[in-house]
Protein backbone atom coordinates (compact mmCIF):
# COMPACT_ATOMS: atom_id res chain seq x y z
CA UNK A 1 0.00 0.00 0.00
CA UNK A 2 2.55 2.13 1.14
CA UNK A 3 4.83 1.55 -1.74
CA UNK A 4 1.88 2.51 -4.25
CA UNK A 5 1.10 5.36 -2.52
CA UNK A 6 4.84 6.52 -3.36
CA UNK A 7 4.56 5.48 -6.78
CA UNK A 8 1.70 7.65 -7.49
CA UNK A 9 3.31 10.42 -5.58
CA UNK A 10 6.43 10.10 -7.71
CA UNK A 11 4.50 9.62 -10.89
CA UNK A 12 2.53 12.74 -9.83
CA UNK A 13 5.90 14.68 -9.43
CA UNK A 14 7.66 13.75 -12.42
CA UNK A 15 4.43 14.63 -14.53
CA UNK A 16 4.32 17.77 -12.84
CA UNK A 17 7.49 18.50 -14.30
CA UNK A 18 6.80 17.78 -17.76
CA UNK A 19 6.10 19.74 -20.74
CA UNK A 20 3.48 19.11 -22.91
CA UNK A 21 4.84 19.30 -26.55
CA UNK A 22 1.52 19.31 -28.68
CA UNK A 23 1.11 20.18 -31.95
CA UNK A 24 -1.05 22.97 -33.00
CA UNK A 25 -4.57 22.46 -33.81
CA UNK A 26 -5.13 23.25 -37.56
CA UNK A 27 -5.08 27.07 -37.79
CA UNK A 28 -7.99 29.41 -37.27
CA UNK A 29 -8.63 32.08 -40.45
CA UNK A 30 -7.53 35.40 -39.26
CA UNK A 31 -9.91 38.28 -39.63
CA UNK A 32 -7.45 41.41 -40.79
CA UNK A 33 -8.20 44.72 -39.52
CA UNK A 34 -8.52 46.91 -42.81
CA UNK A 35 -5.58 49.69 -43.02
CA UNK A 36 -6.08 52.22 -45.58
CA UNK A 37 -3.16 54.11 -45.84
CA UNK A 38 -3.81 57.80 -45.22
CA UNK A 39 -1.70 60.61 -47.06
CA UNK A 40 0.58 62.67 -44.36
CA UNK A 41 -0.53 66.02 -44.13
CA UNK A 42 1.63 68.76 -43.10
CA UNK A 43 0.06 71.63 -41.22
CA UNK A 44 1.08 75.11 -40.91
CA UNK A 45 1.97 76.38 -37.32
CA UNK A 46 -0.60 78.77 -37.17
CA UNK A 47 -1.06 82.21 -38.22
CA UNK A 48 1.08 84.61 -37.04
CA UNK A 49 4.83 86.02 -37.50
CA UNK A 50 7.73 83.57 -36.71
CA UNK A 51 11.29 83.86 -36.39
CA UNK A 52 13.49 80.87 -37.26
CA UNK A 53 17.28 80.07 -36.91
CA UNK A 54 18.35 78.86 -39.49
CA UNK A 55 21.82 77.02 -40.47
CA UNK A 56 23.17 80.36 -42.03
CA UNK A 57 21.05 82.57 -40.56
CA UNK A 58 17.65 83.76 -39.52
CA UNK A 59 14.43 84.71 -41.65
CA UNK A 60 11.01 85.93 -40.57
CA UNK A 61 8.02 83.79 -41.90
CA UNK A 62 4.74 85.43 -41.60
CA UNK A 63 1.63 82.94 -41.52
CA UNK A 64 -1.14 85.02 -42.94
CA UNK A 65 -3.33 81.86 -43.37
CA UNK A 66 -3.22 78.56 -44.66
CA UNK A 67 -3.18 79.49 -48.43
CA UNK A 68 -0.42 81.98 -48.45
CA UNK A 69 2.78 83.12 -46.23
CA UNK A 70 5.10 85.83 -46.05
CA UNK A 71 8.86 85.59 -45.53
CA UNK A 72 11.09 88.63 -45.32
CA UNK A 73 14.54 87.96 -47.22
CA UNK A 74 16.41 90.24 -49.67
CA UNK A 75 15.20 92.87 -47.83
CA UNK A 76 10.90 92.70 -48.34
CA UNK A 77 8.61 90.51 -47.37
CA UNK A 78 7.94 87.96 -50.24
CA UNK A 79 4.26 86.55 -50.59
CA UNK A 80 3.98 83.21 -51.63
CA UNK A 81 1.05 81.10 -52.34
CA UNK A 82 0.07 77.13 -51.16
CA UNK A 83 1.16 74.56 -53.60
CA UNK A 84 0.90 71.55 -51.48
CA UNK A 85 1.17 70.15 -48.44
CA UNK A 86 2.52 66.81 -48.75
CA UNK A 87 4.93 65.03 -47.98
CA UNK A 88 5.64 68.51 -46.57
CA UNK A 89 4.05 71.82 -47.13
CA UNK A 90 5.42 74.12 -49.67
CA UNK A 91 4.69 78.01 -49.90
CA UNK A 92 5.96 79.35 -53.46
CA UNK A 93 5.68 82.76 -55.72
CA UNK A 94 7.88 80.87 -58.73
CA UNK A 95 10.91 81.95 -57.23
CA UNK A 96 11.04 81.44 -53.89
CA UNK A 97 9.42 78.54 -51.69
CA UNK A 98 9.22 78.31 -48.02
CA UNK A 99 9.32 74.58 -47.40
CA UNK A 100 7.90 73.20 -43.59
CA UNK A 101 8.23 69.27 -42.56
CA UNK A 102 6.93 69.99 -39.64
CA UNK A 103 9.68 70.14 -37.83
CA UNK A 104 12.48 71.97 -39.99
CA UNK A 105 11.95 74.41 -42.63
CA UNK A 106 14.16 75.34 -46.00
CA UNK A 107 14.16 78.87 -48.17
CA UNK A 108 14.78 78.44 -51.65
CA UNK A 109 15.88 80.74 -54.43
CA UNK A 110 14.73 79.72 -57.95
CA UNK A 111 15.49 76.22 -56.66
CA UNK A 112 18.56 76.63 -54.79
CA UNK A 113 18.36 76.69 -51.09
CA UNK A 114 19.09 80.03 -49.67
CA UNK A 115 18.73 78.96 -45.95
CA UNK A 116 18.13 75.76 -44.43
CA UNK A 117 17.48 73.33 -41.31
CA UNK A 118 15.52 76.63 -40.19
CA UNK A 119 13.87 75.57 -36.65
CA UNK A 120 11.39 77.66 -34.37
CA UNK B 1 13.07 161.20 -5.49
CA UNK B 2 12.68 159.38 -8.95
CA UNK B 3 16.62 158.40 -8.63
CA UNK B 4 16.20 157.10 -5.22
CA UNK B 5 13.18 155.35 -5.88
CA UNK B 6 15.05 153.73 -9.28
CA UNK B 7 18.54 152.94 -7.20
CA UNK B 8 16.13 150.80 -4.48
CA UNK B 9 14.54 148.63 -7.43
CA UNK B 10 18.12 148.39 -8.76
CA UNK B 11 19.33 147.77 -5.69
CA UNK B 12 16.53 145.11 -4.68
CA UNK B 13 17.25 143.69 -8.12
CA UNK B 14 20.69 142.94 -7.10
CA UNK B 15 20.03 141.20 -4.08
CA UNK B 16 17.15 139.08 -5.59
CA UNK B 17 19.52 138.12 -8.56
CA UNK B 18 22.19 137.71 -6.67
CA UNK B 19 20.37 135.03 -4.46
CA UNK B 20 19.75 132.79 -7.44
CA UNK B 21 22.54 129.59 -8.49
CA UNK B 22 21.82 128.52 -11.54
CA UNK B 23 22.61 125.57 -12.73
CA UNK B 24 23.26 124.22 -16.18
CA UNK B 25 21.70 120.50 -16.95
CA UNK B 26 24.17 117.95 -18.33
CA UNK B 27 24.56 117.43 -21.52
CA UNK B 28 24.79 114.38 -23.66
CA UNK B 29 25.85 114.34 -27.07
CA UNK B 30 28.22 112.51 -29.36
CA UNK B 31 26.56 109.37 -29.84
CA UNK B 32 27.84 107.09 -32.00
CA UNK B 33 27.37 103.56 -32.89
CA UNK B 34 29.36 100.81 -33.86
CA UNK B 35 29.09 97.20 -35.66
CA UNK B 36 31.70 94.01 -36.37
CA UNK B 37 29.98 94.36 -39.93
CA UNK B 38 29.22 97.21 -42.05
CA UNK B 39 27.57 97.41 -46.03
CA UNK B 40 29.67 97.78 -48.72
CA UNK B 41 27.49 99.46 -50.43
CA UNK B 42 27.14 102.46 -48.33
CA UNK B 43 29.35 101.43 -45.56
CA UNK B 44 25.85 100.97 -43.57
CA UNK B 45 26.62 99.46 -39.81
CA UNK B 46 24.88 95.86 -40.06
CA UNK B 47 24.49 92.76 -37.99
CA UNK B 48 25.04 89.12 -39.52
CA UNK B 49 22.74 86.29 -38.10
CA UNK B 50 25.14 83.91 -39.06
CA UNK B 51 28.31 85.29 -37.81
CA UNK B 52 29.62 86.26 -34.60
CA UNK B 53 28.43 89.86 -34.18
CA UNK B 54 28.65 92.75 -32.08
CA UNK B 55 27.02 96.00 -31.30
CA UNK B 56 28.94 99.10 -29.95
CA UNK B 57 28.14 102.95 -29.11
CA UNK B 58 29.66 105.56 -27.21
CA UNK B 59 28.87 109.06 -25.81
CA UNK B 60 29.74 112.13 -24.26
CA UNK B 61 28.20 113.79 -20.77
CA UNK B 62 29.12 116.87 -20.05
CA UNK B 63 29.64 116.72 -16.36
CA UNK B 64 30.94 113.11 -16.33
CA UNK B 65 28.11 111.42 -14.95
CA UNK B 66 25.72 108.23 -15.75
CA UNK B 67 22.97 106.80 -13.58
CA UNK B 68 21.79 104.35 -15.91
CA UNK B 69 22.04 103.81 -19.59
CA UNK B 70 19.30 101.01 -20.84
CA UNK B 71 19.59 99.40 -24.36
CA UNK B 72 15.80 98.82 -25.96
CA UNK B 73 15.51 96.44 -29.00
CA UNK B 74 12.85 96.52 -32.01
CA UNK B 75 12.41 94.24 -34.17
CA UNK B 76 10.53 96.18 -37.28
CA UNK B 77 10.27 92.72 -38.87
CA UNK B 78 9.87 90.13 -36.58
CA UNK B 79 7.31 91.84 -34.50
CA UNK B 80 8.44 90.84 -31.74
CA UNK B 81 8.00 92.78 -28.26
CA UNK B 82 10.68 95.50 -27.55
CA UNK B 83 13.18 94.10 -25.41
CA UNK B 84 15.20 96.17 -22.30
CA UNK B 85 18.19 95.58 -21.25
CA UNK B 86 20.35 97.90 -18.74
CA UNK B 87 23.97 98.37 -19.38
CA UNK B 88 25.10 100.91 -16.81
CA UNK B 89 27.37 98.30 -14.81
CA UNK B 90 29.41 97.42 -17.94
CA UNK B 91 29.84 100.88 -19.32
CA UNK B 92 33.74 101.98 -19.85
CA UNK B 93 34.45 105.80 -19.25
CA UNK B 94 37.26 108.02 -20.85
CA UNK B 95 37.60 111.32 -19.48
CA UNK B 96 33.70 112.73 -20.16
CA UNK B 97 32.92 109.75 -22.72
CA UNK B 98 31.24 106.29 -21.91
CA UNK B 99 31.25 103.64 -24.10
CA UNK B 100 30.44 99.61 -23.80
CA UNK B 101 30.74 97.33 -26.39
CA UNK B 102 29.03 93.52 -26.58
CA UNK B 103 29.41 90.59 -26.80
CA UNK B 104 28.43 88.99 -29.74
CA UNK B 105 25.16 89.13 -30.50
CA UNK B 106 22.18 85.86 -30.08
CA UNK B 107 19.71 86.12 -32.79
CA UNK B 108 16.08 83.91 -33.39
CA UNK B 109 13.46 83.69 -30.97
CA UNK B 110 15.94 84.39 -28.09
CA UNK B 111 17.59 86.72 -29.80
CA UNK B 112 18.76 89.87 -28.87
CA UNK B 113 19.62 91.05 -26.49
CA UNK B 114 20.44 87.69 -24.59
CA UNK B 115 24.44 88.35 -24.57
CA UNK B 116 26.48 90.33 -21.60
CA UNK B 117 28.82 92.08 -22.95
CA UNK B 118 32.39 92.37 -22.95
CA UNK B 119 34.59 95.50 -23.46
CA UNK B 120 36.60 95.01 -26.18
CA UNK B 121 37.51 96.94 -29.58
CA UNK B 122 35.34 97.17 -32.51
CA UNK B 123 36.30 96.41 -36.09
CA UNK B 124 34.19 96.65 -39.44
CA UNK B 125 34.70 93.98 -41.27
CA UNK B 126 33.09 94.13 -44.98
CA UNK B 127 30.48 91.70 -46.26
CA UNK B 128 31.45 90.11 -49.28
CA UNK B 129 28.88 88.15 -51.65
CA UNK B 130 29.76 84.79 -52.31
CA UNK B 131 28.61 84.25 -55.64
CA UNK B 132 26.14 81.12 -54.82
CA UNK B 133 24.00 82.42 -52.01
CA UNK B 134 24.33 86.02 -51.47
CA UNK B 135 24.22 87.41 -47.92
CA UNK B 136 20.81 88.84 -47.95
CA UNK B 137 19.07 91.27 -45.91
CA UNK B 138 16.36 89.59 -43.27
CA UNK B 139 15.67 91.85 -40.75
CA UNK B 140 16.12 94.94 -39.27
CA UNK B 141 16.59 95.64 -35.33
CA UNK B 142 16.15 99.30 -34.33
CA UNK B 143 18.58 99.75 -30.92
CA UNK B 144 17.94 102.51 -28.54
CA UNK B 145 20.29 103.52 -26.11
CA UNK B 146 18.83 105.80 -23.47
CA UNK B 147 21.53 107.57 -21.15
CA UNK B 148 19.96 109.44 -17.81
CA UNK B 149 22.90 111.46 -16.28
CA UNK B 150 23.04 111.54 -12.14
CA UNK B 151 21.51 114.99 -12.48
CA UNK B 152 18.23 113.22 -13.98
CA UNK B 153 18.99 114.52 -17.47
CA UNK B 154 17.73 112.09 -19.96
CA UNK B 155 18.79 111.59 -23.55
CA UNK B 156 17.84 108.62 -26.03
CA UNK B 157 19.71 108.47 -30.00
CA UNK B 158 18.77 105.05 -32.10
CA UNK B 159 20.70 103.11 -34.77
CA UNK B 160 18.90 100.74 -37.23
CA UNK B 161 20.89 97.71 -38.03
CA UNK B 162 19.38 95.89 -40.84
CA UNK B 163 20.26 92.35 -40.18
CA UNK B 164 21.96 89.70 -42.95
CA UNK B 165 21.71 85.98 -43.43
CA UNK B 166 24.63 84.10 -45.21
CA UNK B 167 27.35 86.23 -44.27
CA UNK B 168 30.32 85.08 -45.68
CA UNK B 169 32.85 83.56 -43.15
CA UNK B 170 35.76 86.05 -42.43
Amino acid sequence: MIYRLLAATLLALVLSSCILLVDDPSPQPVTKNPITPTVVQIAPPGVGSYTYTCKTGTVVVNYLSTNQVRVYYDGAFQTLSYSKNSPTLIYTDGKYTWEWTGKTGNLKLNNQIALEACIL
Amino acid sequence: MRKIALFSIFAVLALVLSSCVIVAAPTISNFEFGSDWKRTSDNALVLCSNQSSRIAYSFTVSDGTVAKVVEIYHGNISGRPDQSVDRTALLSKSGNTFSYVSAPLGFGNNGIPQSIGGKVSTQAITITPTPTVPASKTGETVLTVQVTTSAGTTQSASYQYDVYSNCPTN
